[in-house]
C-alpha cells in the first residue's frame, strides 16, 4: 500500500501512523499473548487480556485504520472526481481535436482543390483541347512549382507539337501545291498536245483549204482562160463565115443562083445563132465570176431604164405595168440584166397579143423569209406548167426556134445572178394564157416606198408604130392615177410605161 | 516591106484576108505590112532577125495588134513597144476578140491607143476596119 501511496505523503502518514499502532498493538498485546499460549500459560494471556492492554491497542490501531480509510476514500473520492473531469476534459478535447481534423481535411481538400486541382484541371483542360485539335489552345503554367512546372513542360511539348505539326502541314501543303502543279503541268501537256494536235488538224484543214483555194483560184483561171477561147477562138471562124458569106452574096451575087443564094442565108442566120450562144455563154460565166457589189437600187426606176432596150425591135404595143416598186439591196448591174432578161422574155413570148401586157409586182415574199420578191407577168403563150422546173437550165428551150428565137441561156442567167444574191427563182404559168417569172431578193429596204397607198400610174401609151428613138417622150410624164389595186399585199405605188 | 505604113499583126487568115479586103473596098491606099506572130512583130519594129535589113527604115504610122498570137501574145509585143523609146510613139490598135476586161486593163495600163473588138457582124468588121484606116492613117497627126 505504501507503494501505492507513494508521493502522498498524508496518506503515508496515516498509513505509518496505523502501521505503527499495529506494532505497538503487537509488541504489547498479541506477541507476548501469543508467546504466553505458545508455553502453555494461557492464564498469563488471559491475565494479560484481562487488563485491557490489547483492546486499548487495537483501538487505536482501529482508529488509525479508519483515518487511513477515510484518507484513503477522500483522496479516491478526489481522484475520482478529478479523474471523471479528466475524461470529461479529455472527451472535450477530442471533439476538439476532431473538429479540427475535420476542419484541417476539409481546409487541405479546399486548398488542394484550390492550388492543385483547379490548376490541374486547367492543365489538363488544355491539354485535352490541343489533344482535341484545338493546338493554338495555351496550356498554363500555373498552380503549385510542381504543377506550373508540368504546364509549363505540356505547353512546351504542345509548341513544339505545334511546331512540328506546322512544319508537316507546311510541307505537306508544298507538296500538295507541288502536286498540284505536277498534275497542272500534266493538264496543260495534255492541253498543249491536244492544241497540238488540233492545230495540226488545223494546219492541215488551212493547207487543204488552200489547196482547195488553190484549186478554186486553178479553176478560176481556167475557167477564164476558156472564156477567152470561146470569146476569142470560136469568134474568129464565125466571122469568117459570116464575112465570107457576106462577101459571096454581096459581090459574087451574080455568079450564084436563088437556091445557092438561100443556103448563104441559113449558113449565115446559123453562124449569127452560133454568135449569139456564145456571147451569152459569156455572159452567163462572167456572171458566175462578177463580184457582188450591192447598192440600193430601186426597181422602179431600174424597170423604167431597162424597158426600152428590151422591146426596141418588137413591133407589139406592150403596156408595161409596175406595182410596188420598193427599193432593194443588191447588185445594179447584174440586178439589170435579171430584169432585162425577164423583159425580154415577157416581150418575146407575149408579141402579137392584143393588148399585150407585162407586170412587174414588187413585194414582200409571201412565204414569209422577209425577203422581197419580185415578179415578172405577161398575158404571153406561156408554156406547159410541168416544165417549170426545167425553165432555168441551161440551154432548156420550151419553144421551138422557127417560133421564138432564143439560146436557152438567159433563164439561166437569171436563176445564177438572183441565187448569188441568196435568193430563189419561179415560175408558174398557163400554157396561151401567160407566164409568171418571179425571184427573191434581200428585203426591201427601210427607205422604201411600199408603205405609201397603192395607186396604179398609168402611162399613157403611145399607139401605132413608134421606133425606139420616139420612146423617151413616152416616158410617163402624163402619169395619171386611175385607181386603187386591190389584191396585192402592201402595193405601193406603180407605175405604168408603155412601149411598142 | 516598106514601113511607114499600117503593119497589120494577125495570125488568123481569114480575118487578115477580110481586114485587107475592108481596105481595099476603102480605097486606102497606104502600104499595108502584114506580120503573123508576135515574134514577128517585134523583129519587124526592132529590125532584127528576119527583119535585119531593115535598117532604119520609117516606122509603121500605126500597128495593128491581135492579141491572140503564136510565140509572142499581143500583150508582149504591146509592152516591149511601150517600154522600148525607138516604138513608144507608135500608135498601137488593139483589134481583137476578146471582151474580157483583164485584156482591157492590161492593154491600157501598157499604153495602148485604141482597143477595139473585131465585130461579129460582117458589116460592122468592114465598117470599122475601115474607118480605123481612115482616122489612124489620114485624120491622126503623127508625132514629128
Amino acid at each position: 500500500l505504501g507503494a501505492e501511496l507513494a508521493g502522498n505523503t498524508v496518506l503515508l502518514g496515516d498509513l505509518a501512523g496505523a502501521e505503527a499502532a499495529v506494532y505497538s498493538w503487537q509488541a504489547d498485546a498479541a506477541t507476548p499473548e501469543i508467546s504466553l499460549m505458545g508455553r502453555g500459560d494461557a492464564s498469563a494471556a488471559i491475565a494479560i487480556e484481562a487488563r485491557g492492554i490489547g483492546k486499548e491497542h487495537f483501538d487505536i490501531v482501529r482508529a488509525r485504520l479508519a483515518t487511513l480509510q477515510t484518507g484513503i476514500n477522500g483522496t479516491f473520492s478526489k481522484a475520482r472526481t478529478r479523474s471523471l473531469a479528466l475524461q470529461a476534459d479529455l472527451t472535450r478535447l477530442l471533439f476538439v481535436a476532431l473538429g479540427l481534423l475535420a476542419l484541417s481535411v476539409s481546409l487541405l481538400v479546399l486548398l488542394q482543390w484550390r492550388w492543385v486541382l483547379k490548376p490541374l484541371r486547367r492543365i489538363r483542360d488544355a491539354a485535352g483541347a490541343v489533344s482535341g485539335g484545338a493546338l493554338d489552345e495555351t496550356v498554363p503554367a500555373v498552380g503549385p512549382p510542381e504543377l506550373a512546372a508540368l504546364g509549363a513542360d505540356v505547353e512546351r511539348m504542345r509548341a513544339r507539337m505545334v511546331a512540328e505539326i506546322r512544319f508537316a502541314q507546311d510541307a505537306y501543303s508544298e507538296l500538295h501545291r507541288a502536286h498540284l502543279l505536277s498534275e497542272r503541268a500534266e493538264t496543260l501537256r495534255q492541253l498543249n498536245a491536244q492544241l497540238e494536235t488540233v492545230n495540226a488538224v488545223v494546219l492541215k484543214n488551212s493547207l487543204d483549204l488552200e489547196a482547195g483555194n488553190a484549186q478554186l483560184v486553178a479553176a478560176n483561171l481556167e475557167l477564164e482562160q476558156f472564156s477567152y477561147s470561146v470569146s476569142h477562138d470560136l469568134r474568129a471562124p464565125l466571122r469568117a463565115i459570116v464575112g465570107f458569106t457576106r462577101i459571096l452574096t454581096d459581090e459574087h451575087s451574080g455568079s450564084l443562083d436563088s437556091e445557092a443564094l438561100r443556103y448563104l442565108g441559113i449558113v449565115c442566120d446559123g453562124a449569127r445563132r452560133m454568135d449569139a450562144l456564145i456571147n451569152d455563154l459569156l455572159a452567163f460565166s462572167r456572171v458566175t465570176r462578177s463580184n457582188l457589189e450591192r447598192v440600193d437600187v430601186p426597181i422602179g426606176e431600174l424597170v423604167d431604164s431597162v424597158w426600152p432596150e428590151v422591146n426596141a425591135s418588137s413591133p407589139t404595143r406592150y403596156t408595161l405595168t409596175v406595182l410596188a416598186a420598193g427599193v432593194v439591196r443588191a447588185d445594179p448591174v447584174l440586178l439589170r440584166q435579171v430584169l432585162a432578161n425577164l423583159l425580154a422574155n415577157a416581150v418575146k413570148f407575149s408579141a402579137g397579143r392584143d393588148p399585150a401586157t407585162i407586170m412587174v409586182e414588187c413585194g414582200p415574199d409571201p412565204e414569209g423569209t422577209g425577203q422581197t420578191l419580185i415578179t415578172v407577168r405577161d398575158n404571153g403563150v406561156g408554156f406547159d406548167p410541168k416544165y417549170a422546173d426545167r425553165m432555168f437550165e441551161v440551154f432548156q428551150r420550151l419553144h421551138r426556134t422557127d417560133e421564138f428565137e432564143g439560146t436557152g441561156i438567159g433563164l439561166s442567167i437569171v436563176k445564177r445572178i438572183v441565187e448569188r444574191h441568196g435568193g430563189r427563182v419561179g415560175a408558174t404559168a398557163t400554157l396561151d394564157e401567160g407566164a409568171a417569172f418571179s425571184f427573191t431578193l434581200g428585203p426591201l429596204s427601210v427607205a422604201d416606198d411600199s408603205l405609201r397607198p397603192a395607186m396604179d400610174l398609168t402611162g399613157n401609151p403611145t399607139t401605132g408604130d413608134a421606133t425606139p428613138e420616139s420612146r423617151p417622150s413616152d416616158r410617163p410624164d402624163g402619169i395619171e392615177m386611175v385607181g386603187i389595186l386591190a389584191g396585192f399585199g402592201a402595193v405601193g405605188p406603180t407605175r405604168s410605161g408603155s412601149g411598142q | 516591106v516598106t514601113g511607114g505604113g499600117l503593119l497589120i499583126v494577125e495570125d488568123d487568115p481569114a480575118d487578115l484576108e477580110l481586114a485587107l479586103h475592108a481596105f481595099a473596098r476603102s480605097n486606102m491606099t497606104n502600104p499595108i505590112d502584114v506580120v503573123r506572130d508576135g515574134a514577128e512583130a517585134l523583129e519587124y519594129l526592132f529590125a532584127t532577125g528576119r527583119y535585119e535589113n531593115r535598117g532604119s527604115q520609117p516606122v509603121p504610122r500605126v500597128v495593128l495588134l491581135d492579141l491572140k498570137l503564136p510565140f509572142v501574145g499581143g500583150v508582149e509585143v504591146l509592152a516591149e513597144m511601150k517600154s522600148d523609146p525607138r516604138t513608144r510613139n507608135i500608135p498601137v490598135v488593139v483589134l481583137t476578140s476578146s471582151r474580157e476586161d483583164s485584156d482591157l486593163i492590161r492593154c491600157y495600163d501598157l499604153g495602148v491607143n485604141s482597143y477595139i473588138v473585131k465585130p461579129v457582124d460582117i458589116d460592122q468588121f468592114l465598117r470599122t476596119i475601115a474607118e480605123i484606116g481612115v482616122y489612124w492613117m489620114v485624120l491622126n497627126e503623127r508625132r514629128a
